[in-house]
């Protein structure tokens, strides 16, 4: 788990004060506070231009009059900020799963397996800081790092509006000359007592051998301060909100009642379904077929599956098993859909078998890379070829691209 | 319940023994079978004057007897509540009368219960035992089908895989069960099993039955077999469990077993047993465990990405190989080495997602070969 370079920690700069001048252009350059206006408000976030005066967030807005006179002082508008806040989830979530929000602000992502998708973590990194910039016109700055502790310190290094990327390996180099307060534990208390007994970095810190530190701080924390000092975080970025479902569903202009066509439309479904399913990461327990008849009536049939699936003909098969279970006959279908549930982190784990069944991972993982480069229709079921029902779905075509390589026509795997 | 046949039949037994034979039959006959009357119990008088219980589930069927003063003749169906309902009673004499009506009458102490039967037309005919029944030594019999029916499959949509093979060759009988993910072979130094078949495949279903039997008759060192075309019976003390042969091709499985391993761990039974409960905590929903093997040592692993958990734990191994991950279902592993004989369990390895094969050191009596699980 520990020693990839795969967390991301994405802090919004001067979040509040930003989307206030976002929505409000003449504000730029100026120093825009905002506040709880009252005697005893306190400052929420307050604009680079603002802090140059010393002011800060937590600090009561009285003293940041003082401080700031011509500083221009709102009142929150939390509704805003929260929309926006869910706006930036959205962005995040289309690069990974595993997104662990701290505060309307904060994030940590943990982009282990996007790889093949988005590139690596700071070409993620990169990617998210634009599409922040570019879809929500705010200023964002990533950290990176094999720790959730060495990213949140990186993004604090990147600030404002920056990118900073801790390698593997340079962690201590890296945590080494920050002051101790850096770290997470470290108050007030814990700071006056090391700085009593001399130690002001992250190195000082590393220096004292844990025994010590054990009768210092006492036992837990302690360990824990020895731990942080060495770059030692095994906390994972968990997920706070995984996604419940993924489905996709069809109305069609003309009821459906050749099972041929119905079984080649629940494929074009389940091959949708499972494309998203490996996209996020996920894997799935319950595949449910919904079926609306002609006459509005709605069906609903789920199948549990044994293990976990992910694969297009494994969801087809479900689907299609469930079908034949309603006992429709002959049916007038309006609309079909397909959805996978009980969905958990991580491609399917394989019990394997002495029985040899088809490898769809390895086809999976190898249509998922093409397509990603060269869309979706570059390769797709045979049977979702123009004229293709008569194939089945065990095979695979590559479309005649051109592209170097690939053999054309019909490829049986 | 439809009206019953004309029977009267009565009878009077130690309600104690008679609770214990009715637990014993009900293990044929599951709490819901589609035919209501099936998950009841038949009462009759057998030949040697005893009151004989009978359960099936229809493939499989206990036949049992308890010591009984009978009055009448006939077949009775009871519902299964009167199990609940000897068993409640206290201990002493427990009478039965059923009438014309086809109501039953259960009285002991001052106690009174009153069941109505199940039309005996509900019921399926009762199996015969087989003419010819053989007399073998139980010998290691038990612990061979606890170690074989492990393996065997649950899936009712796989019932080949739900029976064990039996083969004998050479003065011995070689059990085997397999349901397609882990391969379970016994040797036993035995011979008469099959009556002078070379190949049978009996439910798991059965076997445990049988295994269960000579367990609590307090060591009886003899069991009968019977098997014709179709069907398989033994006898142990006064009980009787018939099964259908089960039809089909058993999967060819000796060429599944690997010609050599790369190499070869021995390891503690008890201790891995302990470890793998521990670890096994986060491994749910099958997730793997997984065995980090290097010299001399074993590590078990197990990693849960929903709770964002991890659990590890070491134990003492002989091991002189390169390092080497496997991983497998906590549950296929903890079944075939809970049935290695002995302290100690060996443990052969090809490569990660090659079959690996348990037994104690030592003994080549008894084989498991176990897939592993790809992460």
């Amino acid at each position: 788990m520990i020693g990839e370079e795969s967390i991301l920690h994405v802090d919004m700069d001067a979040f509040f004060a930003s989307v206030e001048i976002r929505d409000n252009p003449e504000l730029r350059g100026k120093p825009v506070i905002v506040a709880g206006l009252g005697n005893r408000g306190v400052v929420t976030a307050a604009s680079y231009e603002a802090r140059r005066y010393g002011v800060h967030s937590a600090m009561p807005t009285l003293r940041a009059r003082r401080l700031c006179p011509d500083g221009i002082f709102l009142s929150p508008h939390g509704p805003r900020y929260h929309e926006e806040s869910e706006a930036i989830r959205l962005i995040f979530e289309a690069f990974t799963p595993l997104v662990e929000s701290v505060s309307l602000d904060e994030a940590f992502l943990d982009v282990r397996g996007v790889g093949r998708l988005f590139g690596d973590a700071v070409t993620v990194g990169r990617a998210i800081r634009g599409r922040i910039a570019r879809d929500r016109r705010l200023p964002a700055s990533v950290g990176i790092g094999t720790s959730k502790l060495i990213a949140k310190l990186a993004s604090r290094a990147a600030k404002p509006d920056g990118l900073v990327f801790v390698p593997a390996g340079t962690e201590t180099d890296f945590l080494w000359p920050r002051p101790v307060s850096a770290l997470w534990g470290v108050g007030k208390a814990t700071l006056e007592l090391l700085d009593r007994l001399g130690i002001r970095t992250v190195g000082d810190l590393a220096g004292v051998p844990l025994p010590s530190l054990e009768r210092v701080l006492g036992g837990v924390h302690g360990r824990h301060l020895h731990a942080l000092a060495h770059a030692h975080d095994p906390s994972p970025v968990t997920t706070d909100r995984a996604p419940k479902s993924i489905g996709h569903e069809q109305t069609f202009p003309v009821d459906l009642s050749d099972p041929e066509t119905i079984h080649t439309e629940l494929l074009r479904l389940s091959d949708r379904v499972s494309r998203r399913l490996r996209r996020s990461g996920c894997s799935a327990r319950t595949i449910t077929l919904k079926c609306r008849l002609a006459t509005f009536r709605t069906l609903t049939r789920s199948t549990t599956m044994q293990e976990p699936v992910d694969a297009t003909p494994e969801i087809h098969a479900a689907v299609v098993e469930s079908l034949a279970k309603l006992r429709l006959g002959h049916p007038a279908i309006r609309l079909l859909g397909v959805s996978a549930s009980g969905l958990r982190v991580g491609s399917p784990i394989r019990q394997l078998s002495f029985e040899s069944r088809p490898h769809w991972q390895a086809v999976m993982r190898a249509t998922d890379r093409v397509r990603d480069r060269w869309g979706e229709d570059a390769v797709r079921p045979a049977r979702l070829l123009p004229g293709g029902e008569a194939a089945t779905a065990d095979h695979l075509e590559v479309r005649r691209s051109g592209i170097a390589g690939f053999s054309r026509g019909p490829v049986e795997i | 319940m439809t009206a019953p046949e004309a029977t009267t039949l009565s009878f009077r037994c130690d309600a104690e023994t008679l609770a214990d034979r009715l637990s014993l039959a009900f293990h044929a006959a599951p709490p819901k079978n589609p035919v209501a009357a099936m998950s009841g119990v038949l009462l009759r008088r057998n030949a040697s004057g005893d009151m004989e219980l009978v359960a099936t589930d229809g493939e499989l069927t206990i036949r049992t007897s308890v010591p009984a003063e009978m009055d009448g003749e006939g077949e009775i169906v009871l519902h299964r509540i009167f199990g609940d309902v000897v068993r409640a009673l206290p201990s002493g004499a427990v009478s039965v009368t059923v009438d014309a009506g086809g109501e039953a009458t259960v009285t002991s102490g001052r106690a009174k219960f009153r069941l109505r039967c199940y039309a005996r037309s509900d019921y399926p005919e009762v199996p015969d035992v087989p003419d010819t029944m053989v007399e073998i030594e139980t010998g290691e019999l038990a612990q061979a089908i606890d170690q074989t029916v492990v393996a065997a499959s649950t899936d009712r949509g796989r019932p080949v895989l739900m029976g064990v093979l039996l083969t004998s060759e050479g003065g011995s009988t070689r059990l085997v069960a397999t349901d397609s993910y882990r391969l379970a072979i016994r040797e036993l130094p035995a011979e008469g099993f099959l009556g002078g078949r070379d190949a049978a495949l009996l439910s798991a279903q059965a076997l445990k039955e049988l295994s269960r039997l000579i367990g609590t008759s307090g060591g009886e060192a003899t069991v009968e077999v019977g098997v014709t075309d179709t069907r398989v019976a033994f006898r142990v003390g006064g009980t009787v469990v018939i099964a259908s042969l089960i039809e089909g091709e058993f999967p060819s499985y000796g060429q599944l077993i690997p010609d050599s391993y790369a190499h070869r761990l021995e390891f503690d039974k008890a201790a891995l047993l302990d470890a793998l409960r521990r670890v096994g905590l986060l491994a749910r929903d099958s997730t793997p465990v997984r065995l980090d093997l290097s010299a001399d040592r074993l590590v078990l692993r197990a990693i849960d990405p929903e709770l964002g958990g991890e659990a590890s734990e070491e134990i003492d191994a002989t091991y002189s190989g390169e390092e080497f991950t496997i991983a497998f279902n906590p549950a296929y592993l903890r079944d075939g080495i809970e049935v290695c004989d002995g302290d100690r369990v060996c443990i052969e390895v090809v490569e990660p997602l090659k079959p690996a094969m348990l037994s104690a050191p030592g003994s080549s009596s008894f084989r498991y070969l176990l897939m592993p699980v790809r992460v």
